[in-house]
C-alpha cells in the first residue's frame, strides 16, 4: 500500500543518453521516462502528491465502516437486550470485526500517509527514494522471472488460504485439510452426477429443438439424378464454357494443383431474371460426377437467432464430409441475395431492380400518347431515371442490415468464415489431444468445394462474400445472345407444331433483344395458346407477333375511341412511326397501335437492331425529332391545330435537348451541370440556356415538318391502317409505307393513286368535321381489292 | 463544498475512533439466547457478566447423560429442547453448575423444555421444580416469592436461602419458572451459590434475572 503512482525511473538510470533525447515514441520495452526529479508527471517541478479527491480518500473507509454497522445490526436485531456500544464491543470481538477494524486502521494510516505525501514534499520525496529502490532491486529480475515468481507467489498464498478454510470446515490442520479433498469430493460424486444429469436435460432440451429447427433447406443430388445438360444451356455459350472449365478443374484437380495452382473455389452467377443462371447451376449438377448441393434460398430464414449459424455450420460439416468421399462437390446457392449484407450498398441494387421494372410499359404515367418508345432505349432508360428515383426514394428502404434478405444475425458471418476457414486444423483430438501431447495439428485434409452462387441483385450482396477466395469468378449471365434466341426460339418451336420459317424465326430473334430463355418459351406458349383458341393446331408466324405483342405491351383495354379522335390519334402514331421509319437507322419499329391501355392512348414501339452503348449527337436529334413529329403532324394536318395528346412528347424532347445540352455540351455551349445540379429536378430554364433550348427544338421541328410533308401520302397510309387494324406489327408498317406486302397487311394498295386520293379526300372531310364539331365525321374509306383480299382481322382481337 | 468536506471527514474520523475504542474494550455481558428454531414457543434472551465461563449445548449434554440414570431423568433430558450454564469460578466446572453440592460462585443455568401430556403445574409444582422448597417448613429463608408474567408466559420467582441437607454451608437459591402462554413449555432460569456468595454478588445476579425475558411468537 504505496504510493507508486510516481515510481518511474530516475533520470540517472534513463536509457537514453542525454544528448539523444527522444521525441517520438520510446521503445517499447524501455517503460515510462519520467523528470530527474520525482516531480509529478505533468508537472515535474511539483513535488509534493497529487492531491486525492474526497471520495477516492473516503471511499475504502465508507465502505469499511458500512461494513462494520451491517455487523452491530445484525447483533441488535438478534438479541433485544443489546445496547448499541455492547453490540459495538461484542461485534469488535469477533474474528471478523477484527479484520474489518484492522483494515479500517491501515486504511487510515495509508490516507494520513496519502495526506502528509500531498503536503509535505521532503515526506513525499523520501518515500519515492524508498519505493524507487524497491523498483531498482525487482528491476534487476527480467520480464519473465518476475513472472515466475509472482504466479509461485499467488499460488502458495491461494492455496494457503483454501487450506486454511478447508481446515476450518473439516476440523483439522490445513495441510491435512488439502489431502481430504479429493475423499470429499468421491463421496460428493453421485450428487455431482445427479446435477450433471439434470442440467443435461436442461440443456437437451435447446440442443433438440435447435437440432429439428436446423433441418431442412439443403437438398444433395448424386450424378445422374438430374438430367439437365449443357446443351440446354441456349445463348450463353460465353458463360458455359468458362463454367464447364470449373468443372473440368472439379473433376481433375490435380491438372491444376500439380502445377502449382489450385481449383477456383467460387463462381457467382449474376444477371436479369430468367436468363438461365438456375439452368446452368442445374447443368452443372448434370453434368459433373460430382455430388450436387443445392441451398434453398428459404434456409438461412429462421425463427430464432443462432438457428442460421448452426445451419451454415451443418451445410459445410456435410459439405466437407461428402467432399471427402467423393474428391470434391458442389454446392449451389439460388437466390444468394437472400444471403444479404451487412448493411448499405443494398438500395442500389433495389433501384436498378425497380428502374428495370419502370421501364416497363406500364411505368407510363402521363396522359395521351406514351412519349417515351419512339426513342432508343438508352433514351428511354435516362428519360425515366428521374421517375426511378422519384419511385425508388418512395419504395426503397434505407439501406438496413441484411437488407439484401433475411440471412439473420451471424448467418452471413458464418457463411464468410465457413468459405475461407477450410485450410484451419480441424477437430477436438487433432487441435487439442495433439496439442497437448506437443505434436503438431495435421493439417486439413483437400476440401475440394465448388461453390456456386445465383442472384439477380449481386449488389445486395455482401463484398466480404465476393472477394477472390471466397468467390473467385463472377459469370454476368446476360440476355441471350442473338445466336443464342434463334436456338431457344427454334427449341421451344421444335415441341410443338409451327409454320414458322427460318427466317421469320431470325426476324423474332431480331426483334427480341432482351427475351430470355424464360420469356421466349412464355410467348412460344402463348402463340400456341392464340392457335388453338383459332381452331388450328399450328402456330403461325402470326400468332408469334400477336404473341409477343401481347406479352410486351399487355391486354389493351378494349375501349375504341370515337370517329373523330380516332382519325387523329391515329394521324398522331403514324407521324411518329413515319417519322421514326425515315429517320432512325438504329432501330426498328415493333409495334404501332391506336389501343388504348390505361392513360396511354397509342404508341410506336422501336426494337434496336444491336444493343448500343452511347448515342452521337445525331441520333439524339433524331429521337428528338420522333417525338416533335406528333406535333409538328398534327398541325401540318389540321391546319395549325393540335391536341393535348402532344403534352408527353413535348417534356420528352424538351428534357432531351436540354440533358444533351447541359451534361453533353451538345449545345452551343461546353459547360456541364451534370455533376453540378440535378439537371432532370431544377433545371435554369431562363437565360441563354433556355433560348438555346428552344431555338433547336424550333431547328428540329422545322426539320421535321419539312420531313412530314415529303411523307404526306405515307403518314396517310399509315394512319388509314391504324384505324383499320388498331395495331400494326413493325413489318406491317414497313409494307404500308412502302406498298408491300407484310406479313398480315398488303400495303401495295396505298400505292394506287385512286386510293391516294380517296385517302387524301377522307382526311380533308375528317378536318373538316373537327372544325365543325356537330357534323359526322366520314366513314372510312374502304382499301382497293388486293389489299383487302388480304386484310386480316385485328392482330390483338380475341387475344 | 470545503467545509461539508471536512465535515464528513471529521465525522468518518470520530466514527472510526470511536470503533476503535470499542475494539480495544470487551463488551461488559455475554448475551444469551437460545438458538433460533429449537422452539416454536417462544424466545428466551438473558445475560450474564462476560467474565463467567460459558460451556456448550455438548458438555452439557454429556454431563448430564452420565448423571441420568433412571427413565424419569432420560425423559426429562428428551424433552429439554434448549439449555445454557454459566460458571463464575476461576476454575469453571459444570459440576459446579449441576452438581448436588454448594457452589461457592455464582452459577447460571437456563432451560427449555416441553411439558408431557399430563403435566399441568400449579404455582406451587414451578416453585419446587428444582428443589421442594416447600418441605423444608421453616428452615427456608424466603427472600422473594413473586409471580411474574413475562410477555404471555406466566410463573414464579423466587428467591430462598436453605441449609440443604447434611451441609454446613447456607445456600440461596434465585429461581424463576415460567410457563408460556400455550400452556405447553417450561423455561426455567436458576441461579445458585452459597448465600455468602450470592450476598457477595447480589448486583451483578440481579441484573442476570432481570434481563431474562421471553418473546413469545404471535401465534404463541
Amino acid at each position: 500500500m504505496g504510493d507508486d503512482n510516481n515510481v518511474g525511473m530516475s533520470g540517472a538510470d534513463s536509457p537514453w543518453p542525454s544528448e539523444h533525447q527522444p521525441t517520438g515514441l520510446p521503445e517499447p520495452e524501455v517503460g515510462p521516462v519520467v523528470s530527474p526529479t520525482h516531480g509529478r508527471r505533468d508537472n515535474p517541478d511539483v513535488l509534493t502528491r497529487k492531491p486525492l479527491a474526497f471520495w477516492d480518500r473516503v471511499k475504502i473507509l465508507v465502505f469499511l465502516v458500512a461494513c462494520i454497522m451491517v455487523l452491530i445490526w445484525a447483533q441488535l436485531s438478534a438479541n433485544p437486550l443489546m445496547s448499541f456500544s455492547e453490540a459495538e464491543k461484542t461485534v469488535a470481538n469477533t474474528g471478523l470485526g477484527q479484520i474489518l477494524l484492522t483494515l479500517v486502521i491501515v486504511e487510515s494510516i495509508r490516507q494520513i500517509h496519502f495526506l502528509l505525501s500531498e503536503h509535505v514534499a521532503e515526506y513525499n520525496q523520501m518515500w519515492l527514494r524508498v519505493f524507487d529502490r524497491g523498483e531498482k532491486f525487482a528491476g534487476r529480475l527480467t520480464p519473465w522471472t518476475r513472472y515466475r515468481l509472482a504466479r509461485i507467489f499467488k499460488w502458495v498464498a491461494g492455496l494457503t488460504i483454501i487450506s486454511m478454510v478447508l481446515a476450518a470446515i473439516f476440523q483439522t490442520t490445513p495441510i491435512l485439510a488439502l489431502f481430504q479433498v479429493p475423499a470429499w469430493f468421491i463421496g460428493q460424486l453421485p450428487m455431482i452426477a445427479q446435477l450433471v444429469i439434470y442440467l443435461f436435460i436442461a440443456v437437451a432440451q435447446f440442443a433438440l429443438i435447435f437440432w429439428f429447427l436446423s433441418r431442412g433447406g439443403v437438398d444433395v443430388y448424386f450424378p445422374d439424378d438430374v438430367k439437365t445438360r449443357f446443351d440446354d444451356v441456349w445463348g450463353q455459350d460465353r458463360v458455359v464454357e468458362r463454367v464447364r472449365e470449373n468443372i473440368v478443374f472439379m473433376e481433375n484437380p490435380e491438372e491444376i494443383e500439380e502445377k502449382g495452382g489450385y481449383v477456383p473455389g467460387g463462381i457467382l452467377l449474376w444477371g436479369p431474371p430468367g436468363t438461365g443462371k438456375t439452368l446452368l447451376a442445374e447443368a452443372v449438377a448434370g453434368e459433373t460426377g460430382k455430388p450436387y448441393v443445392f441451398v434453398d434460398p428459404g434456409a438461412f430464414i429462421n425463427m430464432f437467432f443462432g438457428v442460421g449459424v448452426l445451419k451454415v455450420k451443418g451445410l459445410f460439416r456435410k459439405l466437407r464430409k461428402l467432399s471427402l468421399r467423393y474428391g470434391g462437390v458442389i454446392v449451389f446457392f439460388d437466390e444468394a441475395d437472400t444471403l444479404g449484407s451487412r448493411g448499405g450498398a443494398v438500395s442500389q441494387a433495389r433501384r436498378e431492380a425497380l428502374a428495370n421494372q419502370l421501364t416497363s410499359f406500364e411505368a407510363q404515367r402521363e396522359p395521351g400518347c406514351n412519349g417515351v418508345h419512339y426513342v432508343s432505349p438508352a433514351s428511354q432508360r435516362f428519360l425515366a431515371q428521374s421517375d426511378f428515383d422519384r419511385a425508388a426514394q418512395v419504395f426503397v428502404p434505407t439501406g438496413t442490415n441484411n437488407g439484401g434478405g433475411m440471412g439473420g444475425m451471424g448467418t452471413l458471418q458464418a457463411l464468410l468464415t465457413e468459405m475461407s476457414g477450410l485450410k484451419k486444423p480441424r477437430g477436438f483430438v487433432n487441435r487439442v489431444v495433439r496439442r497437448t501431447l506437443g505434436m503438431r495439428p495435421k493439417p486439413p485434409p483437400k476440401y475440394r468445394i465448388l461453390v456456386m452462387m445465383a442472384t439477380n441483385m449481386p449488389d445486395a450482396l455482401d463484398p466480404a462474400l465476393l472477394r477472390p477466395g471466397r468467390i473467385d469468378r463472377i459469370y454476368r449471365v446476360g440476355y441471350p445472345s442473338k445466336e443464342g434466341r434463334v436456338v431457344t426460339y427454334r427449341n421451344y418451336l421444335d415441341k410443338i407444331k409451327h409454320e414458322v420459317t427460318a427466317e421469320q424465326i431470325d426476324t423474332l430473334a431480331t426483334t427480341s433483344p432482351y427475351a430470355t430463355g424464360a420469356t421466349i418459351k412464355d410467348a412460344v406458349n402463348e402463340a400456341l395458346v392464340i392457335a388453338i383458341r383459332d381452331g388450328r393446331d399450328a402456330v403461325t408466324y402470326a400468332d408469334l407477333i400477336k404473341a409477343k405483342s401481347l406479352k410486351d405491351h399487355g391486354l389493351p383495354d378494349g375501349s375504341s375511341y370515337v370517329d373523330r379522335e380516332r382519325h387523329s390519334v391515329a394521324l398522331h402514331e403514324a407521324c411518329h412511326a413515319v417519322v421514326m421509319y425515315r429517320l432512325q437507322h438504329s432501330s426498328i419499329i415493333d409495334t404501332a397501335t391506336i389501343e388504348r391501355r390505361g392513360d396511354v392512348g397509342g404508341f410506336v414501339s422501336p426494337i434496336p437492331l444491336e444493343d448500343r452503348f452511347v448515342q452521337w449527337r445525331s441520333e439524339i436529334e433524331v429521337n428528338v425529332m420522333t417525338f416533335l413529329a406528333s406535333l409538328a403532324g398534327e398541325r401540318l394536318f389540321y391546319d395549325g391545330d393540335h391536341t393535348q395528346g402532344v403534352g408527353g412528347d413535348m417534356a420528352s424532347a424538351t428534357r432531351l435537348v436540354a440533358t444533351s445540352f447541359m451534361a453533353h455540351a451538345m449545345g452551343p455551349t461546353l459547360r456541364s451541370f451534370g455533376g453540378v445540379v440535378n439537371y432532370t429536378e431544377g433545371m435554369p430554364f431562363e437565360g441563354e440556356t433556355a433560348k438555346a433550348i428552344e431555338d433547336k427544338l424550333q431547328e428540329l421541328y422545322a426539320r421535321t415538318v419539312a420531313v412530314l410533308e415529303v411523307n404526306r401520302r405515307e403518314v396517310l397510309a399509315v394512319t388509314h391502317a391504324l384505324e383499320v387494324h388498331k395495331t400494326l406489327s413493325g413489318e406491317d408498317v414497313i409494307a404500308v409505307i412502302e406498298g408491300t406486302e407484310g406479313p398480315t397487311v398488303d400495303g401495295r394498295g396505298y400505292l394506287e393513286p385512286e386510293f391516294v386520293a380517296e385517302l387524301e379526300q377522307y382526311h380533308r372531310m375528317a378536318v373538316e368535321a373537327h372544325k365543325v364539331v356537330h357534323e359526322r365525321p366520314p366513314a372510312l374509306p374502304q382499301i382497293p381489292e388486293p389489299v383487302a383480299a388480304m386484310r386480316v382481322s385485328d392482330p390483338l382481337q380475341g387475344a | 463544498m470545503l467545509n461539508r468536506v471536512a465535515g464528513v471527514g471529521a465525522g468518518i474520523a470520530v466514527l472510526a475512533a470511536v470503533t476503535c475504542s470499542a475494539a480495544c474494550a470487551r463488551p461488559d455481558f455475554q448475551y444469551v439466547s437460545q438458538a433460533p428454531g429449537s422452539s416454536g414457543a417462544g424466545q428466551v434472551y438473558f445475560k450474564v457478566p462476560s467474565a463467567w465461563t460459558e460451556f456448550s449445548p455438548n458438555q452439557i449434554k454429556t454431563a448430564e447423560s452420565t448423571w441420568a440414570s433412571d427413565a424419569t431423568a432420560k425423559n426429562l433430558l428428551a424433552a429439554t429442547v434448549w439449555q445454557s450454564a454459566y460458571d463464575a469460578a476461576p476454575d469453571p466446572s459444570l459440576t459446579n453448575v449441576l452438581g448436588a453440592g454448594t457452589p461457592a460462585n455464582p452459577t447460571v443455568f437456563a432451560s427449555l423444555r416441553t411439558l408431557f401430556q399430563q403435566e399441568k403445574p400449579t404455582d406451587a409444582t414451578l416453585r419446587d421444580m428444582i428443589v421442594p422448597i416447600s418441605t423444608f417448613g421453616s428452615q427456608v429463608q424466603i427472600q422473594t416469592d413473586a409471580k411474574v408474567s413475562l410477555g404471555s408466559a406466566q410463573g414464579v420467582h423466587v428467591v430462598v436461602s436453605y441449609l440443604p441437607a447434611g451441609k454446613q454451608v447456607s445456600e440461596t437459591l434465585d429461581q424463576t419458572a415460567v410457563l408460556n402462554g400455550a400452556k405447553n413449555a417450561l423455561y426455567l432460569l436458576v441461579v445458585r451459590c452459597s448465600t455468602k456468595c450470592y450476598n457477595k454478588n447480589r448486583d451483578a445476579i440481579a441484573k442476570v434475572t432481570a434481563s431474562y425475558t421471553i418473546q413469545e411468537g404471535h401465534h404463541g
